[in-house]
């Protein structure tokens, strides 16, 4: 059945459910950040199992009828966005030049703190081999990551996090969805070849 | 600043004696290192303060003098190759490896991340208010304030206690305008003919005011120009002041002249 016979109170779950996927389709509308599946049962009263039919509903709704936007599952919860191929139609309108873009440095700190967090602003250091205290600082006043927490050991260090911006700036739902790490380790020749130069260095 | 050891038949700087051992002119054998090691803990605890220098070098000599001692006791026939310097060496190029290795992973990754960022960035989420980046960038007002704080505020607003303002009325005499006190009384007796004494009063700020108030009725009454009567008021008896049936306009304003002469 389509979405859009279901969104009239003609499908499997009846004018309970079209209710329920217009209340959604409400609440994303106002909403100015990604809505999680636990709001919108909250707010609404009914069960999750409810809020995610009533999501796929309104999803495949949005696809079939072919909008300009889409219900992206972003940053922990639902965002509607427009869809990426009405990029420049809607970068006329809205300036995104200010939008900063972020340095190597930046993205060298943000990787590890994704994948090792929580993480020390010296264990950062010690991965990178130089001093992140300007890049971490830039990333906190950014939104990227958050520091909420401190280490039990010795000197109570600082643990930094990513944050749910972090989540929403890479498409992510969840920190689940970044790729595995072991994806990024180099083949085996590079390592030998790396292993070779080190050693031939000192015997030289 | 060097630091001076006696041992066996030597005297002298450590680094000396660590030149004779290092050239084989003193057998390391014959050195109790231990006693070294207090002698120089009595040293330090014997100065008021500690140069840095001097420890650190005493720490270096020692750990040589060590080596040189475990070598030789091992003797150089020993299958063992305890070369300090070759071990060391190796484990630093192996920490080096890994470091440069999860460097080299971390570089990939933010890769992938900016990848991430920019294909996001071809999408934009419906925003309601203002952007995320102008948010981020306006310091919130209610940062450090927690909801006590919020309560503690909102108590004090509404349980605000009036001061209690001590005047000097008591101690020293308030001026009072007769001629104003005068105008306010034939004010109202003109405009309600008849009007009870404490009505008369009823906005005086104090108790010369409704002396003076009454001064000037009793004076009123006395020329004539006013009539004062007991009457009952609510249960209560009171005094009506009203103006004198057949005064004219001209009467009273001589009065009204006369008290405006008081002042």
């Amino acid at each position: 059945m389509k979405a859009a016979d279901e969104m009239k109170g003609n499908g499997a779950f009846g004018p309970l459910t079209q209710e329920v996927v217009s209340s959604i389709e409400a609440l994303l509308v106002v909403a100015s950040e990604p809505l999680s599946a636990s709001e919108i049962s909250d707010m609404l009263a009914v069960d999750l199992e409810v809020v995610a039919e009533s999501i796929s509903t309104l999803r495949r709704f949005y696809d079939e009828s072919r909008r300009a936007f889409y219900l992206a599952e972003i940053g922990g919860g639902y965002q509607i966005r427009t869809r990426p191929e009405f990029e420049s139609v809607v970068k006329r309108y809205i300036d995104l030049s200010y939008k900063e873009r972020l340095s190597k440095a930046a993205l060298e700190v943000l990787a590890i703190v994704a994948y090792r967090q929580p993480i020390s602003r010296a264990q950062i250091t010690h991965i990178r081999g130089v001093n992140s205290d300007a890049t971490l600082r830039l990333l906190v006043e950014r939104g990227y990551i958050e520091s909420k927490e401190r280490d039990d050991g010795p000197g109570k260090a600082l643990l930094f996090r990513t944050t749910r911006l972090f989540l929403e700036r890479l498409g992510l739902y969840s920190l689940e969805e970044l790729p595995p790490l072991d994806e990024f380790v180099p083949d085996a020749r590079v390592v030998e070849d790396l292993e070779e130069a080190l050693f031939s260095d000192s015997s030289s | 600043m060097t630091y001076n050891v006696k041992i066996n038949d030597f005297e002298g700087p450590i680094d000396l004696l660590m030149g004779n051992v290092t050239s084989g002119k003193i057998d390391v054998n014959s050195i109790t290192l231990f006693s070294l090691v207090l002698e120089f803990i009595e040293a330090i605890d014997a100065r008021s303060t500690h140069p840095l220098d001097t420890l650190s070098r005493f720490i270096s000599v020692m750990t040589t003098l060590l080596r040189h001692k475990c070598r030789s006791m091992l003797g150089k026939t020993s299958e063992e190759d305890l070369d300090l310097d070759e071990i060391s060496s190796a484990e630093e190029k192996e920490l080096l490896l890994i470091s440069i290795l999860g460097a080299t992973v971390f570089k990939e990754v933010s890769l992938e991340i900016q990848r991430c960022i920019e294909e996001t960035s071809t999408t934009i989420a419906r925003s309601v208010g203002p952007d995320l980046e102008l948010v981020a960038d306006i310091a919130d007002p209610l940062r450090k304030i927690s909801p006590k704080d919020l309560r503690d505020v909102f108590e004090r607003m509404v349980s605000t206690v009036e001061q209690e303002v001590i005047d000097a009325s008591h101690i020293t005499t308030v001026p009072i305008s007769v001629r104003e006190v005068g105008e306010a009384v034939m004010g109202k007796i003109i405009t309600f003919k008849k009007v009870t004494f404490a009505e008369l009063i009823k906005f005086s700020t104090s108790r010369f005011e409704v002396v003076v108030s009454f001064l000037i009725i009793l004076e009123g009454a006395r020329a004539g120009v006013l009539i004062l009567e007991m009457t009952e008021i609510d249960d209560k008896e009171g005094v009506l002041v009203s103006l004198g049936a057949e005064v004219s306009e001209v009467e009273f304003e001589k009065f009204a002249e006369l008290i405006r002469a008081i002042d």
